[in-house]
C-alpha cells in the first residue's frame, strides 16, 4: 500500500529542503487548523511564519504532481487519487423541509486531499463587489429570507485580496468597470484568450455588456518558482500536473512547511473539538490513518474544515456545558446554508471551439452583478463560457438528434469540439429552513454522523435563475449559435460552495463567529472557511474565502499579541 | 446498491458517478488490453452475453467509414469492468441484459432471439427499447460510451479509436490558437 503521510512516499530524489517539523500529540501546539484547503493553507502559512507552532489535520492524503494524471477516470474515482470525499465513504442525506423524513442520496462535495477543493478547482478569482457586504442595508430583506450585512465591508478586505492575488498567484487584467476598486494590479496578465472567450466577446457587446479577461489562480507566466500553465487538455475538476494551477498545495502548504513550525498531518479525520471545564479548547480528537483516535493538543483551534464540516464538527463536539453543541449558543451552527445558484444552456457553433484546451474560462460578464431593480428580483450574477468536460464528454447528444448509431457518430467530433455552454454564476438566498445538521440515523464509515441537508430554493432564486438562463441564450444567440439547447436555472440544492453555516456577525445571538472569526461562546475557538459568508456571493467563493482568512491570521496574531486569547 | 443508482450512474457515463470499489484490481491490470490477443477468454462474460454485446455496442456505435465500438474493443471494456472495478454492480447488469433478452424476444411473433434479428430489425428493436425502456437501454449505451473515450489503459478506447471519433488529442500542452474563433486574436 502507497503511503500518502508525506508527500516524497515514492522513489522521487530527496529535494533540497529541510524536513517538516513533527509534533507529538502530547505536544501543546499554539495552532492545530483542521483542513488544509483553501483558508487553511492560508492559516498555516501565516501563523507559523508568525512565530507560532502549527498542526494541521486533513482528512485526505498529501499527493504531489507525480500522482496527478490525465485519465479523468482515475482522478475522479481511484480511492487514494479522487479528489474529493467519496458518496460511498461520506454519503449525506437530505430532504426539504423538516417535515419530511432525510433520504440518503445527498453529497456534500468537498476537495479531501492535502489543499482541498484548491486542488482541483476551476480557479475563477472574483473580488466580491462592495455590495455583497451591506445587501440588507441597501435593498432590504426578502421576505422568507435572512439576509444581513457583513460585520466588514469591502474596504475592510481589499488589501487582503490583493495580498491573495500577489501570494497566491493570479492573473487577470485591472480595470473590469464592475470590479470594486483596487490598490494594485494583478501580479501576471490574463491567460490567453480561447474561442469562448472571443465568442463571449461577440455576444456580450452587441449586447450592450462589458466582457472583460477572467481572473484566475491559474499562472499566466512563472512565478514563484511555478511553471506557467501549459494549456493541456484536461483542467476541471483534475489537479495541475505542473503547478501552474494555484491551490494552496503548492502555494501556502510548501512555505508553511519552510517555515520550521508547520506540521502538515494528512490523514487525520478530526471528530471532536475538545473543551474544559472552563469552557475552553483544549485541542481536537481525530482518527488517524489507520481508525485509531489521537488527541492533538492546542492552545487554540482554528476551524478551516468547510462549510459542511465545520457545522458537523462543531455539532459532533457537544457535552453538557455545551448541549447545542460547540459555539452554538445562538443556535445559528449549520443554518444558513447557500451553495450558489446557476443557469446553464448550450450552444452548437459552426466551426471547432475546442474548450477541453487549456484553462476553463478566459473571459467574464459581470454587467449582471446588480440587477435593474424594476425586476423585482433580488441578488445577481455573472457569465462566463465554458467547456467543462473532458474526453468523457464524448458521449454528448444533443436535443431532437440520434444519441447512437451511424448518425450519432457523424455529429459526435461536432458535440466535443464545436460545443460550449454559458455558465451563469448566480447568488443564493440565506433561509431558515436551509441548513446542515447531524442525520439522526446514518453513519459513515467511521461511524460518524453523516451530515443532513435540510434545503429549499426560495422562490426569488428560481426567478433569478430563469432570468439568467434568458440572458444566457441571448448571449449565445448574439455569439453565433447555431443551435441554444438547455432550460435555464435556479437554486443548486448542493455541490462544492458550501456556504453560509457558522455566519459572523457582531450579535452573538444571530451569528456564531464574530469579525476577529473568533467563537462568541468559545474565546481560544476560530473558524475561518466559507461557513462565515452571511452572504453567498455572485459565484465563486474562493478568492472571499482566502481573503477573509488573510485577515482572520492578522487579527488572530493581533490577539494573541494582546494577550488577549 | 440498488437498481436505480446503478441505472443513474453507468447512464450518465460520468466518471464521477462509477463506482471504485476494485480500484487495486483495475490498476494492477492497467495497460492489460492492448497486451491481449481478441482470442483471449472472456473474464466475466459467458460467449453467449460477450456475442450479444458485441452486436449491441457495434449498433450504438457502429463500424462505418470510420471505426466503431468493436474496433475500440469495447466488449473488452466491459467484460474487464465487472470483472474488476464494477464487481459490485453484476447484479444490476445481469439484471439489464435479462430484461434486454426478455424485451427483444417480443420483438418478432416468432419469438425469435435478438441475434437472430436481421440488422434492420435490430436497430429498430434497440430504438424501440430506448423510447420503452430507457432504464435498460441507458446503461448498455453508457457502457458503450465509457467503453469508447475512457483512457486506454483501462481496456477499451482501443488505439485511442474513440479520441479520434471526437477530435480529442492528449497532448500535454497546446498553444493558441485553441480553436477557429481565436485565430490571429491576441
Amino acid at each position: 500500500m502507497i503511503d500518502h503521510s508525506h508527500p516524497h512516499h515514492r522513489d522521487e530524489p530527496v529535494r533540497l529542503q529541510s524536513p517538516m517539523r513533527t509534533y507529538k500529540p502530547t505536544d501543546e501546539v499554539d495552532f492545530v487548523v483542521v483542513g488544509s484547503g483553501a483558508a487553511g493553507g492560508v492559516m498555516a502559512r501565516e501563523l507559523s511564519r508568525n512565530g507560532y507552532s502549527v498542526v494541521v489535520l486533513e482528512q485526505g492524503p498529501w499527493l504531489n504532481e507525480r500522482d496527478f494524471s490525465h485519465d479523468e477516470f482515475s482522478f475522479l474515482t481511484h480511492p487514494d487519487k479522487a479528489l474529493t470525499n467519496s458518496r460511498k465513504d461520506q454519503p449525506g442525506t437530505r430532504r426539504k423541509t423538516d417535515k419530511d423524513e432525510a433520504k440518503p442520496g445527498g453529497w456534500n462535495n468537498y476537495g479531501r486531499v492535502v489543499g482541498g477543493g484548491t486542488v482541483h478547482f476551476t480557479a475563477n478569482f472574483w473580488r466580491f463587489p462592495e455590495l455583497e457586504f451591506e445587501q440588507a442595508t441597501r435593498f432590504g430583506v426578502p421576505d422568507g429570507s435572512t439576509v444581513a450585512d457583513w460585520p466588514i465591508r469591502y474596504a475592510d478586505l481589499e488589501r487582503y485580496y490583493t495580498k491573495v492575488e500577489w501570494d497566491i498567484g493570479v492573473s487577470g487584467l485591472a480595470g473590469n468597470p464592475f470590479e470594486p476598486p483596487r490598490s494594485k494590479g494583478f501580479p501576471l496578465p490574463p491567460l490567453p484568450i480561447k474561442s469562448e472567450g472571443v465568442l463571449l466577446e461577440r455576444g456580450a457587446k452587441k449586447l450592450g455588456m462589458h466582457p472583460w479577461p477572467a481572473p484566475m489562480a491559474i499562472l499566466s507566466r512563472p512565478y514563484q518558482g511555478r511553471s506557467g500553465c501549459a494549456a493541456c487538455g484536461i483542467c476541471i475538476g483534475a489537479a495541475c500536473e505542473v503547478r501552474a494551477k494555484s491551490s494552496t498545495l503548492v502555494t501556502m502548504i510548501p512555505q508553511a512547511v519552510a517555515s520550521g513550525r508547520c506540521e502538515i498531518r494528512p490523514l487525520s479525520y478530526v471528530r471532536k473539538v475538545e473543551t474544559n471545564a472552563a469552557g475552553r479548547v483544549t485541542g481536537v480528537t481525530y482518527f488517524d490513518k489507520t481508525k485509531t483516535e489521537v488527541m492533538q493538543r492546542a492552545k487554540a483551534v482554528i476551524l478551516s474544515a468547510n462549510g459542511c464540516e465545520t457545522p458537523k464538527l462543531l455539532l459532533m463536539s457537544a457535552t453538557t456545558a455545551f448541549p447545542q453543541g460547540l459555539a452554538n449558543s445562538s443556535g445559528q451552527v449549520g443554518q444558513n446554508i447557500m451553495f450558489n445558484g446557476s443557469a446553464l444552456r448550450d450552444g452548437l457553433f459552426e466551426h471547432e471551439v475546442n474548450g477541453w484546451k487549456g484553462a476553463v474560462v478566459s473571459r467574464v460578464v459581470w454587467d449582471t452583478y446588480e440587477l435593474p431593480a424594476s425586476l423585482g428580483i433580488y441578488g445577481g450574477g455573472g457569465f462566463d463560457f465554458r467547456c467543462g468536460y473532458g474526453p468523457l464528454g464524448g458521449d454528448a447528444t444533443w436535443p431532437d438528434e440520434p444519441t447512437w448509431g451511424s448518425a450519432w457518430k457523424k455529429r459526435a467530433r461536432d458535440y466535443f469540439t464545436k460545443r460550449l455552454s454559458v455558465y451563469g454564476h448566480l447568488s443564493s438566498l440565506p433561509t431558515p429552513n436551509n441548513r446542515m445538521d447531524l442525520d439522526p440515523k446514518m453513519k459513515d464509515a467511521w461511524g460518524l454522523p453523516v451530515p443532513r441537508l435540510t434545503f429549499t430554493g426560495h422562490p426569488n432564486d428560481y426567478k433569478l435563475g430563469a432570468w439568467f438562463g434568458d440572458r444566457g441564450r441571448d448571449l449565445l444567440q448574439a455569439a453565433g449559435a447555431v443551435s441554444v439547447a438547455g432550460d435555464g436555472g435556479g437554486p443548486d440544492g448542493g455541490g462544492p460552495h458550501l456556504l453560509g453555516t457558522c455566519r459572523m456577525g457582531n450579535d452573538p445571538r444571530t451569528s456564531v463567529v464574530n469579525a476577529d472569526h473568533r467563537a462568541h461562546d468559545v474565546p481560544n475557538l476560530f473558524i475561518v472557511d466559507g461557513s462565515n459568508f452571511v452572504t453567498s456571493g455572485r459565484g465563486q467563493p474562493t478568492m472571499t474565502i482566502q481573503a477573509l482568512a488573510f485577515r482572520a491570521a492578522d487579527r488572530i496574531t493581533a490577539l494573541v499579541k494582546e494577550k488577549a486569547l | 446498491m440498488q437498481r436505480r443508482e446503478f441505472v443513474e450512474r453507468i447512464a450518465s457515463t460520468l466518471a464521477t458517478t462509477l463506482s471504485a470499489a476494485r480500484w487495486s484490481e483495475l490498476t494492477a491490470a492497467s495497460a492489460f488490453a492492448a497486451a491481449l490477443p481478441a482470442t483471449a477468454p472472456w473474464e466475466f462474460l459467458t460467449a453467449e452475453q460477450a456475442r450479444l454485446l458485441d452486436t449491441i455496442t457495434s449498433h450504438i456505435v457502429p463500424t462505418d467509414d470510420t471505426p466503431g465500438a468493436r474496433e475500440a474493443r469495447v466488449v473488452r471494456f466491459i467484460d474487464h469492468a465487472f470483472a474488476t472495478f464494477l464487481k459490485d454492480d453484476r447484479k444490476n447488469f445481469a439484471d439489464t441484459l435479462d430484461e434486454f433478452v426478455e424485451f427483444a424476444s417480443h420483438y418478432r411473433p416468432d419469438g425469435a432471439t435478438f441475434l437472430e434479428l436481421s440488422p434492420r430489425e435490430q436497430i429498430s428493436c434497440l430504438q424501440d427499447l430506448e423510447r420503452i425502456k430507457p432504464d435498460v437501454f441507458g446503461p448498455l449505451r453508457g457502457l458503450t460510451m465509457l467503453g469508447m473515450f475512457t483512457h486506454p489503459e483501462h481496456g477499451g478506447n482501443f488505439n485511442k479509436i474513440g479520441w479520434r471519433l471526437i477530435g480529442y488529442v492528449d497532448q500535454y500542452s497546446w498553444a493558441p490558437p485553441f480553436g477557429y474563433y481565436d485565430r490571429g486574436v491576441t
